[in-house]
């Protein structure tokens, strides 16, 4: 159930107004967890066990290295097993089938047969991020920055909040638990704020996301059948869509949450606005970010043990983050390129970086994006080798089997720009929102008249939905 | 006050620019259905006689092969259009006449109809397709909706899809009804039409076909010979591999057509009188026929037989029609080729002014 789906948009709003409806906070969660346990059944409800499990594991691990005090040996051994059960969930259904793949290609390669089995697992959706999100948990707790939900209905809740189950933002057990404390007030909605949000992340899934992937989707199926316009193109199209994609999703998980009374982490602020990679990464998908600096990079010593072992550390939290995104070695190279460039922005160059003029400094940001990123949306290396070896060609297209620029991809590309700088830097949502009631409604309504003949009839599944 | 007015004004916004949106959105360009329809709605005032039907009709009928031979025949300076389109079906045919008789055609006296079958099954595997979301306004998608219980069986293909609905489940019509009712939504809100409309803004729209001039200069035929369709060509060369199998077929429309009993309770009888009605109320008159398309026509025959529309002239008899048999006159086996679309025409024509002097009625409005 997608949330650009209408059937979503009635589950959603028979939720809002069911949860609304109950006065008592505990049954408003119950209701809660339910719509969300109901939410994830409609993907496939098989892998509602794995939330369970992980909820009920995370329960215990937290009471118990709670209750164990001062014992470090006992807070270790249960940190250890909410750690080992979390990753090795995660490290099985994502991970196992990659390394046993590649183990098997190495061993193979070197002359030693090797037969590890595949066992081609379905990904279940949302994987990555309710486990980052049961780890926060179990972590804070160790670290005695949190003490343990007051309830198993409020972890329960925490981990399978609907709103940001499969594909965030990735919300920190103690910023979310404490809202559960008390029922919230209708009268505390930002409801005009929230109804905005949630039609601009509309817009940008089912309008620009959804219109520019079939090109993107060509491109990629047909790298040797584009020149270099067509294949720098389709590499501004990807960017377009993946920032709408995944911004916009987030966008509504934000504002349907916030509908429901809980506030969710900002997890975009214009990242393509940046003036480095650095920064770019404190500003897309900041709660990836977040969670990567405090529960990797943090641990692993930080900037505390100088520069080159932080230059290193920064390194391993990107090549992790490239893991996070997929098994499979392209995301291992694009989470080593950024790595590269976060930490050479740490030398003398990044120096000489930081005084480019904005222009200049914006080209750099969006290009080691755009380049990286035609080597994460490619299915395999040689797929990312053969469009890059497009884009710095100076060969013609093929004259015939070429894949044709659809003439409407400038106006959506430009949407796309108006929507990420436009609504990111000129605060137009929150200005939009504080106009009269009446032509609050007027204008929204028209904007959604405009909207609608965008929205595509077979709704592509989010892209983060993968991770 | 302000929640209410607030929400009346949403509506009111997005009521107003969806409905501009749907205006700008255009007509499917496939099979020629956006240029006869456009030409049709452009030029609703010239013509007398509107022939609306499939490709059969599209193919098959020369409006002034048909005017010279009804001026001949006594019924001089009447003027007809060839609405025919390629793969038109009842409800879509239905539609596109409803929106030319809304524009109070001053000079329409006849609508000659094609087989009204009012088949509410969605055949195609596409079912969000543009011709079919075309014709779903309110009122078709209530008339297929209606005419559902009427179906007995939906297309093979589809049964398990259906069988799977949630809705199917109880009734299979449930989920196909669903279908009608997701069609109208996405005409009724333009959804998924961005692209063409800011095609057709930017000018930059798929080329109409035919082309107005040629519209114009045949009134809406379509010579098949010229047309350069890949699926046109494709089913020549079958019809002149297999040629040998058409006298087989017309063998066959005779022996089904004997059988033909009398018209059941799975036609719907009620589409066709909403028709009917509507072309009375535009002042004109309906006369249906069935097109020599090589496939028999039983609900046809029991309708002919039933008289409640009137005569139905049933070209597809070989027996009745034997002139439309010669294997020479045809381009495949469901169509007429330029020769045989002449003969027709003058066999229209003959059987055209045969009623109207029946009648004592003329084919222009006096």
């Amino acid at each position: 159930m997608l949330f650009v789906e209408f059937r979503f948009l009635a589950f959603f709003g028979l939720v809002l107004a069911v949860s609304w409806a109950l006065r008592r906070n505990g049954a408003r969660k119950a209701f809660l967890l339910l719509a969300s346990y109901g939410f994830y059944a409609a993907w496939d409800w098989r892998f509602l066990g794995l939330i369970l499990l992980s909820t009920l594991v995370d329960g215990l691990a937290g009471q118990q290295i709670h209750a164990a005090g001062d014992s470090q040996p006992r807070r270790r051994a249960w940190l250890i097993l909410s750690l080992v059960v979390n990753l090795g969930i995660l490290v099985t259904f994502k991970y196992y089938d990659f390394f046993a793949g590649s183990l098997n290609e190495l061993l193979t390669w070197l002359g030693i047969g090797s037969s590890l089995p595949v066992l081609n697992l379905v990904l279940p959706v949302g994987i990555s991020f309710y486990t980052f999100q049961t780890l926060s948990y179990s972590l804070d707790i160790y670290r005695r920055q949190l003490a343990p939900a007051r309830s198993p209905l409020d972890l329960a809740l925490f981990v399978a909040f609907f709103p940001q189950l499969v594909a965030g933002p990735i919300v920190l057990a103690k910023e979310f638990l404490p809202q559960l404390a008390a029922r919230p007030r209708w009268g505390s909605v930002d409801v005009r704020a929230a109804l905005v949000l949630f039609f601009v992340g509309f817009v940008k899934k089912s309008c620009l996301s959804d219109t520019l992937s079939p090109y993107v989707d060509a491109v990629h199926q047909a790298p040797d059948a584009v020149g270099a316009a067509g294949a720098w193109l389709s590499a501004a199209a990807f960017a377009a869509q993946i920032y709408c994609d995944f911004s916009g999703y987030t966008d509504m998980a934000i504002a349907c949450a916030a509908l429901l009374g809980y506030t969710l982490p900002t997890n975009f602020r214009a990242p393509y606005l940046t003036r480095s990679v650095g920064s770019f990464w404190t500003h897309w998908h900041i709660t990836l970010g977040r969670w990567f600096r405090e529960y990797l990079y943090f641990p692993l010593g930080g900037n505390r043990r100088g520069p080159g072992r932080s230059a290193l550390n920064l390194f391993i939290v990107f090549l992790v983050s490239g893991l996070w995104h997929g098994a499979a070695w392209t995301f291992v190279l694009w989470g080593c390129i950024h790595g590269a460039f976060v930490a050479l922005e740490r030398t003398r160059l990044g120096g000489a970086l930081a005084r480019l003029p904005m222009i200049p400094a914006l080209i750099y940001v969006n290009l080691v994006w755009m380049v990286s990123m035609v080597i994460f949306r490619s299915p395999d290396l040689e797929g990312a080798a053969s469009l890059l070896g497009a884009m710095f060609s100076t060969a013609l297209p093929p004259s015939t089997g070429a894949v044709p620029i659809p003439p409407w991809i400038a106006p959506v590309l430009v949407g796309a720009f108006a929507v990420h700088v436009a609504w990111q830097r000129a605060e137009l949502s929150r200005r939009w929102a504080a106009l009269p009631g009446p032509l609050f409604g007027l204008t929204l309504g028209a904007a959604v008249g405009l909207a609608l003949p965008w929205i595509t009839a077979d709704p592509a599944p989010y892209i983060y939905f993968a991770f | 006050m302000r929640a209410p007015l607030s929400i009346l004004a949403f509506g009111v916004g997005l009521v107003a620019v969806n409905q501009a949106m749907v205006t700008l959105a255009p007509l499917p360009a496939a099979a020629g259905l956006r240029a006869k329809v456009e030409f049709a709605l452009e030029h609703a005032d010239d013509y007398d006689v509107l022939f609306v039907g499939s490709s059969a009709t599209m193919y098959g009928l020369r409006p002034e092969v048909f005017s010279d031979e009804l001026e001949r025949l006594g019924h001089p300076g009447v003027r007809a259009l060839n609405l025919g389109v390629g793969g038109m079906g009842s409800f879509e045919a239905a539609h596109v006449l409803r929106r030319v008789l809304d524009e109070e055609p001053a000079r329409l006296a006849w609508v000659l109809y094609e087989e009204p079958l009012f088949d509410p099954l969605l055949w195609y595997p596409d079912v969000r397709n543009p011709r079919y979301v075309h014709w779903h306004d309110a009122r078709s998608t209530l008339d297929a909706i209606d005419g559902l219980p009427l179906v007995e069986a939906p297309p093979a293909y589809k049964q398990e899809e259906y069988d799977e609905d949630w809705l199917g489940r109880y009734d299979w019509r449930l989920a196909l009804a669903k279908e009608h009712l997701d069609l109208w939504l996405w005409r009724a809100s333009a959804l998924g039409r961005g692209p063409e409309i800011v095609n057709e803004l930017l000018g930059r729209a798929e080329e109409a076909r035919p082309s107005k001039e040629d519209l114009a200069r045949h009134d809406g035929w379509v010579d098949i010979g010229l047309d350069a369709q890949p699926g046109v060509r494709r089913a020549h060369e079958d019809f002149l591999e297999k040629g040998g199998e058409w006298a087989d077929r017309l063998a066959g429309i005779t022996a089904a057509e004997a059988e033909a009993g009398p018209l059941a309770g799975g036609y719907d009888l009620a589409a066709l009188e909403s028709l009917l009605g509507d072309v009375r109320a535009a002042g004109a008159q309906p006369l249906l026929y069935v097109a020599p398309r090589g496939l028999s026509s039983p609900q046809m025959a029991a309708l002919d037989a039933q008289g409640s529309a009137g005569e139905v002239l049933r070209f597809h008899l070989p027996d009745r029609y034997p002139e439309l048999n010669p294997i020479e006159l045809r381009w495949d086996f469901s169509h007429l080729n330029a020769e045989g679309a002449e003969v027709w025409s003058r066999l229209f024509a003959r059987e055209f002014a045969r009623l109207l002097d029946a009648q004592g009625a003329s084919a222009r409005k006096r």
